[in-house]
């Protein structure tokens, strides 16, 4: 696979508390279009850190970030290329709770796009994740799966190359993990995007194309799955 | 944005109540108060700006016009000047009537020529031509229950007639009676002198001249720029003071309710920026929403309290047995722009701190953030 990458990550390193706790170091990774990603771990191991980085919700003590071979460091409106390019989901839903959901979806949508066309893309998107009924609800009045389909639909929104899940399925039940991980995989296989996500279901991370193992901050292991899956056969 | 920030302000619905109510009441009671003052200071300067009176003379070390005392002989030494083109005395006291209010008493020598610079236009009967007749400004008669052809009695011996009833641009003239100037030098005891003189010149460029040698050669007056009266009085300068220390009041009091309802929520907003930045707002959008969150409040409360000044000036009103002579009926439309500009300042100053505070944060931190 000789394309070039939609992300490349080059000796990236993260460190908290001044230095003390070291959450990442030697981050070396190549993550290629119109596929799907599941970066697995014990706990603590930095995935989180490293979809933070990779979303441009924080900053790299060392290393570079590309997105389609563009530094990071050229963004100068990182709200804007956030909004642009990458969804994301959290483990928490975080949808504004004094919200509705359809203000919370069309809150993050594109604000040049013009007032009928966000409402119809956002109901278009609740629709598709089961909660257009729900529409004119609070975010905090409804249940925890729904807040996270809700979430989904938020990150769908503006069609970003690159959807980025902090574990997802981590706060509800399994009849939801599944609905969640149809829907995401749904979307990325009709748009064409890149799918990465943070799991310790390793149900999930075998539906993966690439499983990438984490451990003490360090990227361990980088499997295509299909010779994963052939590996442990024998 | 509008309908997020309405959204916000019922995150806590009763704190966004108590806040609001707090601020209708600093900003009714500013309303309250500046309706007394303003209204006094905006009353003086129509009387003195119009209609080409230049400069004012009252003796010198008078506290209010109230107490300024002229002698009849200085000022024909006055009138002999030939720049002063026309030289208008004015005499004015209080008296009480009736055992219940006190009255200003305006002495006016030539009444049909300053009738238009005061506004002033008969509702009801005629100007006085016979002694012992008086002309009530409309408030008097109202809160006395007088009418035309009453007897008003100004002290001892003097019943006066009401001759006409009339309204004015002034709030203090329509609360006072006005009678030709002999006639109220009689009623208050001050036969051979007057109040104040309002001069008028040939030439505008004089007046600084005039006003020197005023000052220099009769060491018992002071000639003053008109439109500088006020400043020359303690009393109505303290109630400009007055005027002033309340709106500063009205600013630190609704700042400090309003900054406090924000601080409060502090850690809800610094979640709130974190996930808005998470999808894609940018930290000025953040802050705007959060300055127009306060704007509402503010703008509602500027709003809500000059309404509630109305009822309350009516109750003050009425609650006053005397004629209140600084008390407007309602509160002067300019004072809701007051009062608006002030809501945009609280604003801006109370929500700003606090939405920068929140929205420092990477993103990701925000979205950890605990306490
Ligand atoms: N803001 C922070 N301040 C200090 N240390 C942090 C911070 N964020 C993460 N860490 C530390 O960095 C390391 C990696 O954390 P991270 O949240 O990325 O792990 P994780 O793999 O996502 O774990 P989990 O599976 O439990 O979510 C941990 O040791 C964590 O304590
Ligand atoms: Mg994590």
């Amino acid at each position: 696979m000789n394309r070039e990458p939609l992300i490349c990550l080059h000796n990236v390193a993260k460190r908290f508390d001044r230095g003390e706790t070291v959450a990442l170091e030697q981050i070396n990774l190549r993550l290629h279009s119109e596929r799907f990603y599941a970066l697995c771990g014990p706990s603590g191991c930095g995935k989180s850190t490293l979809l933070h980085l990779i979303g441009l919700l924080e900053w790299p003590d060392e290393g570079e970030i590309f997105y389609e071979g563009r530094s990071y460091r050229t963004i100068t409106e990182h709200a804007r290329f956030r909004r642009e390019s990458i969804g994301f989901v959290f483990q928490f839903h975080h949808l504004i709770p004094v919200w509705t959901l359809k203000e919370n979806m069309v809150a993050a949508m594109l604000p040049e796009c013009s007032g009928d066309n966000r409402e119809h893309r956002a109901l278009e998107l609740l629709d598709r994740v089961g909660l257009a009924h729900r529409a004119k609800a609070l975010a905090r009045d409804i249940s925890g799966g729904e807040r996270q389909r809700g979430a989904i639909a938020r990150a769908l929104v503006n069609r970003p190359k690159l959807i980025i899940a902090d574990e997802p399925t981590g706060n509800v039940d399994s009849v939801n993990a599944m609905r969640i991980m149809k829907l995401l995989q749904g979307y990325a296989l009709e748009e064409k995007a890149t799918l990465l996500i943070a799991t310790h279901d390793e149900g999930i991370a075998l539906s993966a194309d690439v499983r990438i193992g984490m451990q003490d901050g360090r990227i361990e292991s980088f499997k295509e799955m299909h010779d994963y899956c052939s590996s442990k056969d024998q | 944005m509008f309908r997020y920030a309405f959204r916000n302000l019922l995150r806590s619905p009763l704190r966004s109540l108590f806040t609001l109510v707090s601020i209708i009441t600093i900003m009714a009671l500013y309303v309250l108060l500046q309706s007394v003052t303003s209204t006094f200071e905006q009353e003086l300067e129509r009387l003195f700006s119009h209609d080409g009176v230049e400069i004012i003379v009252q003796s010198r070390y008078a506290a209010t016009p109230v107490t300024s005392s002229i002698k009849a002989e200085i000022v024909d030494r006055l009138r002999s000047d030939e720049r002063i083109a026309a030289l208008e005395p004015l005499i004015v006291g209080r008296k009480r009537v009736a055992n219940r209010a006190s009255l200003f008493i305006f002495g006016i020598d030539d009444l049909a020529r300053v009738q238009s610079r005061l506004g002033m236009h008969l509702r009801d009967g005629h100007l006085f031509h016979q002694p012992n007749e008086e002309l009530v400004g409309e408030k008097t008669a109202q809160k006395l229950g007088l009418k035309l052809g009453d007897m008003l009695t100004l002290g001892e011996g003097e019943h006066m007639r009401i001759a006409g009833l009339f309204g004015s641009w002034l709030q203090f003239l329509d609360a006072a009676v006005v009678l030709p100037l002999a006639e109220a030098q009689r009623v208050l005891g001050k036969s051979a002198e007057v109040s104040l003189l309002l001069l008028r010149l040939h030439q505008n460029e004089e007046a600084s001249e005039v006003m020197e040698a005023i000052n220099r050669d009769f060491p018992e007056l002071t000639a003053v720029d008109a439109l500088s009266l006020p400043d020359q009085f303690g009393a109505i300068k303290t109630l400009y003071r007055f005027g002033e220390i309340v709106a500063i009041l009205t600013l630190i009091m609704s700042f400090a309710v309003m900054f406090n309802t924000f601080l409060l929520s502090g850690l809800e907003r610094t979640r709130e920026a974190g996930i808005l930045s998470a999808i894609g707002w940018s930290r000025g959008r953040i802050v705007m929403l959060m300055v127009l969150e306060a704007a509402m409040l503010c703008i509602g409360g500027a709003v809500g309290g000059f309404l509630l000044a109305f009822p309350l000036l009516m109750l003050l009103e009425q609650s006053f047995g005397e004629v209140y002579m600084y008390l407007p009926d309602a509160p002067s439309l300019f004072l809701l722009w007051h009062a608006l500009g002030m809501a945009v300042v609280i604003a801006l100053l109370s929500a700003l701190y606090p939405a920068l505070y929140a929205t420092r944060l990477a993103v990701a931190e925000a979205l950890r953030y605990e306490s």
